[in-house]
């Protein structure tokens, strides 16, 4: 199948949900910078005008049938990027939170081929980085979980839950035939993680590039619940029991 | 009674191919396990001394709890199988809505 538009192979994709505030000004943003690159908004289930605005910015938009949450919207952009011959995908937030300049920042080393997959991280230029609504726990959390996930990929990551990625189409294969054939879907809490395992089990090549993370201008984290944060380190322990059964 | 009821049911979905085998054999052995208890008291004995249970019916009720949690286990178990899969068909049902959508408006 051929790229959606022209004959560019980079893809941006954007899931949102509930993101009506902030996704039409992203979209414009980003296509005013990337006029080239094909931008397809995966709106997850949302209950406002996500879509509506979505599509009055210029963007292609995928809407799932129901709010099935961001793993399963991510996949959906893999599969979109596979089926339409991308060559290269990146994902942005919809809430505005990050910098399209910093698209390219990302792509780069995927591009020049010293990546297969390329994060954003908000604190390998600044490790005390915080955001506005951090709390001890969430601070806990990431450090808990970047210390985890170096250790048990014996490389230094130091951002495991940035949502500013970029994938060769290497690794989309990959990424999408172990989740469609190889395992479960993780939960949307453990989907960064559980993806830098696999990536490293597969010999994937991952970079991290210095990316600047903006304050919300709407609304909460959807990240960030009472019962995600529960949740979070019994899905830690799972992911660490799977990882050592291997 | 209970036990023949069980057993029935199962053949009778069986046969009507409502069941797969494994979900047969599965209630066949649980009623056949029902039913062997009941008629041979030797077993209700031994089993409530397993239990460590001294009253008779407290070593059915325990026994009744423990199958349910097990059928609670099992269907858990099914049902985040078919969640899991439910997801991974909305995510390929919605990349090939979009492509069928856009190969439409372009026909």
């Amino acid at each position: 199948m051929k790229p959606l538009s022209m004959n560019n192979n980079i893809l941006i994709m954007i899931p949102a949900y509930n993101e009506e505030n902030t996704i039409e000004e992203v979209v414009r943003r980003v296509s005013e910078l990337y006029p080239d690159f094909d931008i397809l908004v995966i709106n997850d289930g949302s209950e406002d005008e996500t879509e509506k605005r979505a599509k009055k910015a210029g963007a292609m938009v995928i809407t799932l049938p129901f709010h099935a949450g961001g793993t399963v919207a991510i996949l959906t952009g893999y599969l979109m990027a596979l089926e339409h011959g991308y060559d290269y995908l990146v994902k942005i937030d919809g809430d505005g939170q990050h910098r399209p300049k910093d698209v390219e920042r990302v792509l780069q080393p995927v591009i020049m081929g010293r990546a297969d997959i390329c994060v954003g991280s908000r604190y390998l230029a600044n490790k005390n980085e915080m955001e506005e609504d951090d709390s001890i726990i969430k601070i806990g959390g990431r450090a808990f979980s970047s210390a985890l996930i170096s250790t048990l990929t014996k490389r230094k990551i130091t951002d495991t839950t940035s949502g500013l990625r970029a994938w060769n189409r290497k690794a989309l294969r990959i990424l999408t035939n172990a989740y469609l054939n190889e395992r479960r879907l993780p939960d949307d809490s453990v989907l960064w993680l559980v993806e830098t395992i696999i990536a490293n089990e597969k010999k994937l090549k991952i970079k991290e590039v210095s990316i600047e993370v903006l304050p919300r201008k709407y609304g909460k984290s959807k990240s960030y619940s009472f019962s995600k944060m529960v949740k979070y380190p019994i899905r830690l322990i799972k992911l660490l029991m799977e990882v050592m059964s291997k | 009674m209970f036990s023949a009821i069980i057993i029935l049911l199962d053949l009778y979905l069986l046969k009507k191919r409502k069941i797969d085998v494994n979900t047969f054999a599965r209630w066949f052995i649980l009623g056949l396990a029902i039913g062997t208890i009941s008629v041979v008291p030797a077993f209700f004995t031994l089993l409530y001394m397993v239990l460590g249970t001294e009253v008779l019916i407290s070593a059915v009720t325990v026994t009744a709890f423990m199958v349910l949690l097990l059928m609670i286990f099992y269907l858990d178990y099914k049902l985040n199988d078919l969640n899991d899969k439910l997801m991974k068909l909305t995510a390929e049902l919605s990349a090939r809505e979009f492509n069928h959508r856009k190969e439409k408006n372009e026909a």
